[in-house]
């Protein structure tokens, strides 16, 4: 009967889908025609670290520092470079959703770089230059850059005006990772320009400023008058420190103009091997592919598809571990990118909530939950912020020998490397007993993990009472005061596009019918009611309420504007469900079917209700069973449109 | 496409994977595990625009060298603890030196090996010899280990 009851919801759903705009064809997600630098990731670039942060707004994101050993001599070419590279990349169609662009900050003149500094532009005169890259002038296959004529030994080392050179040390940088908010390793620091004088002087030693174009001289013309355009250097060796590589084609491969273009001329090539015609001069700004393969340089697709979900196993049961009495297993991704899974252990005495942690979704380790007791609790919640991780399960009403009757207590457990010890949150009466079962607390943070919040309902004189707190973000702790918004049960808490919280509750109906309710907090204070049609769920806010109750095993995990992804389970072949831009897609995943499948008997599952940060992905967890045993497994899909 | 070209042609250099070695120490007790440098070239012509360090797949530390030749582009990768001086290419020997400039350790290991070696209490496995710069040597050791004087 119910999978009849089922079988109708869903094709209902499929014919509301047929019904809405479809897009035929989705944009590819990667630029495969931008070569990003062969820099191996996870090692590759400071903009690691931004790339595990949601790249939305300028006060959300950290700039690039650049730090000169010579801006007293190159200062203005260096502030021209940084300028021109910031203002042809900021909001502009290619970068998406990083409309900063490429945030060049200039940094320190000291020539010694700080923790927050990323780029050392590195001036080498033409001894240390010609011994770091020395080359054969008796080798004429070489195209070393000697004059003889010059009064000085000269550069007799490779040609180039400038040489960069990544430098990520996971061991050296463990400490800065950690200062910086995230786990080992996060990125390059610092790159280091190494800028060979002799030739950014045009060919002079000592250097004859003169013969610099641009900055406080003359500007640079095309073609080039023999002077040499350290602004357009630095800006492409800026290029090569955010990963991109030398490059000078469009989307099909044709010759396209490119401040990656290095202009180099290889001798003997045949065909000639120059990059679009050496275009050095002619090319000193930022191009749309340029710009393309930064936002790929933010966006690293490591192999994944918007198309395909990736599985790896979490946890089992075993002699010590018990999930075979689990109720619904609990997400979230911190504003580092680390992904915790929690689960109650049902093998430890009173049953325990417990914690799975994980920076690759492959490789997990379990985190056992010390002396924190929870019972009669059918779920917690759980929310990863800038401290830690925190789980949040009620107490209340008799359910365990020791606790206050009709009082509603939730506890706060929080872990940041180590477990802390149980901290009372909150105290209030109920008047009913066994208040938690089916209100445990919801929590949620926004896309930018700027705001943390709870919200839960408790019974006062036999009406729902729905109550609400923000979190501080780095305790776990509620902070700000309780709020009471009103007579609902509170069934999802979520943070809309513009950082608003917002909570979800139902109105009237059972299942995947009826109508839904919403309050979004703005401007400091609680909006009147909206109301949804739960029926067909093409409310995102329907699948936040049904996910919430618990029912017909659907899930979901907002992104933004209105999109969101959603899975509603059966024996591991799911419907997957998208809206992107107000159109849907759905489509079956077997999850038994992948790379690394998913085995056992499907029995429940969750989605993080937010995207992975600025790798944009959503990620679940699915408990499968199999006889007496259990299995938890993490699930990820990379998300389109960022 | 340009870039696919790139990754096919990437390894084109001749790459002989480096022995790591524990050096056999002629008179001393003393001996120092590093690697001798193998027999690493970039191609005629090859102009370098790009390099670094990163841990490979085995989570040993390396240096890679990216590159742009005629008919052929690609990158080079050299253990992290190879000793510049006993590398044959003048140009892949400076780029070693350089970046192990910042590694206080790697310099300390490298002034040890290359006193000893100039000294005579080491000598270079078979074969190696014939590549040694010992001008070279000698002008690394005095500049890195003993200080302009």
């Amino acid at each position: 009967m119910l999978n009849v009851r089922i079988g109708h919801l869903v094709l209902r759903f499929l014919g509301l889908v047929l019904l809405a705009p479809v897009m035929l064809t989705l944009a590819p997600t990667t630029y495969a025609y931008h070569q990003a630098t062969n820099v191996t990731w996870p090692n590759g670039s400071f903009l690691w670290l931004s790339n595990r942060r949601y790249h939305n707004s300028q006060s959300l994101d950290r700039p690039v520092s650049v730090v000169s050993g010579k801006c007293d001599v190159f200062g203005l070419w260096e502030q021209g470079a940084i300028a021109n590279a910031r203002a042809e990349t900021a909001s502009t169609l290619e970068v998406g959703d990083m409309t900063p662009g490429y945030t060049l900050v200039k940094g320190n003149c000291s020539g010694v770089p700080t923790d927050a500094d990323d780029i050392l532009l590195n001036y080498m005169d033409p001894a240390s230059w010609n011994r770091a890259y020395p080359c054969d002038p008796n080798d004429p296959t070489k195209t070393c850059l000697c004059d003889p004529a010059l009064p000085s030994p000269g550069n007799c080392g490779q040609p180039n005006g400038g040489i960069t050179l990544h430098s990520p040390d996971p061991v050296m940088l463990s400490g800065w990772c950690g200062r910086m908010g995230t786990y080992s390793p996060c990125g390059d620091h610092v790159v280091q320009i190494d800028l060979n004088m002799y030739k950014i002087c045009g060919q002079t030693d000592p250097c004859d400023l003169t013969k610099i174009c641009g900055g406080p001289n003359p500007a640079c013309v095309v073609p080039s008058d023999g002077r040499y355009d350290l602004v357009r250097l630095l800006m492409h060796e800026m290029g090569h420190a955010t990963g991109l590589a030398e490059h000078c084609t469009d989307a099909f491969g044709s010759p396209d103009d490119s401040i990656m273009n290095n202009g180099a001329s290889i001798p003997n090539s045949n065909p000639p091997q120059d990059c679009n015609g050496k275009k050095w001069t002619e090319t000193g700004q930022w191009y749309s592919t340029d710009r393309v393969g930064l936002f790929n340089a933010y966006h690293p697709a490591y192999g994944e598809s918007t198309e395909s979900w990736n599985a790896a196993r979490v946890i089992s049961d075993g002699t010590d571990l018990g999930i075979y009495n689990l109720t619904d297993p609990a997400i979230d991704v911190s504003f580092a990118g680390r992904m915790f899974i929690g689960f109650r252990n049902d093998k430890v005495y009173n049953e325990q909530w417990e914690m799975a942690w994980s920076d690759d979704g492959v490789t997990w380790h379990r985190e056992t939950h010390g002396g924190f007791v929870q019972t009669v609790n059918p779920v917690a919640g759980m929310l990863a912020h800038l401290g830690g991780l925190s789980i949040y399960a009620v107490f209340c009403c008799n359910g365990y020998p020791g606790y206050p009757s009709n009082t509603y207590q939730i506890y706060r457990q929080t872990w940041n490397g180590v477990w802390q010890a149980p901290v009372l949150e909150y105290s209030a009466g109920t008047s009913i007993v066994r208040c938690c079962e089916g209100d445990y607390p919801r929590v949620a943070h926004s896309r930018g993990n700027s705001q943390y919040a709870i919200a839960w309902t408790r019974t006062v004189s036999g009406a729902p009472l729905a109550e609400f707190s923000f979190i501080d973000e780095a305790t776990g702790s509620f902070t700000g005061g309780v709020e009471a918004i009103d007579a609902f049960v509170v069934k999802a808490l979520v943070f809309d596009d513009t950082g608003n919280p917002k909570v979800i509750y139902r109105v009237s109906g059972t299942g995947t019918s009826g109508i839904g309710g919403r309050r979004t907090r703005a401007n400091g204070v609680w909006q009147p009611e909206e109301q949804f049609v739960i029926d067909g769920m093409t409310d995102p806010d329907a699948v936040f309420l049904v996910d919430g109750e618990g029912g017909y095993h659907w899930s979901a995990s907002n992104s933004t504007h209105g999109d969101y992804h959603a899975l509603q389970g059966g024996n591991l072949t799911f419907n997957y469900i998208k809206r992107l831009n107000g159109a849907y897609f759905q489509s079956a995943v077997d999850f038994g079917a992948l790379q690394n499948p998913i085995t056992g008997n499907y029995t429940l599952h969750g989605l993080a209700q937010r995207v992975f940060a600025k790798q944009a992905y959503s990620v679940g967890v699915v408990w499968t069973t199999t006889g007496t045993a259990s299995d938890l497994w993490f699930i990820k899909r990379r998300v389109e449109g960022y | 496409m340009r870039g696919r070209k790139l990754d096919v042609l990437k390894v084109v250099a001749v790459i002989t994977v480096a022995a790591g070695v524990m050096l056999s120490t002629l008179g001393s007790a003393t001996a120092l595990q590093g690697t001798v440098c193998g027999d690493y070239s970039l191609p005629k012509g090859a102009q370098v625009h790009q390099l670094g360090t990163a841990l490979d797949a085995n989570g040993s530390k390396i240096i890679w060298i990216e590159y742009q030749a005629p008919g052929a582009g690609g990158k080079l990768t050299i253990p992290f603890d190879t000793i510049a001086v006993t590398c044959a290419d003048p140009l892949i020997r400076g780029i070693v030196a350089h970046v192990q400039e910042s590694s206080r350790e790697m310099i300390q290991a490298s002034c040890k090996f290359v006193g000893d070696l100039l000294a005579g209490r080491v000598e270079l496995p078979p074969g190696k010899a014939a590549d040694y710069d010992r001008k070279y040597a000698e002008e690394w050791y005095r500049t890195t280990c003993l200080g302009t004087k």
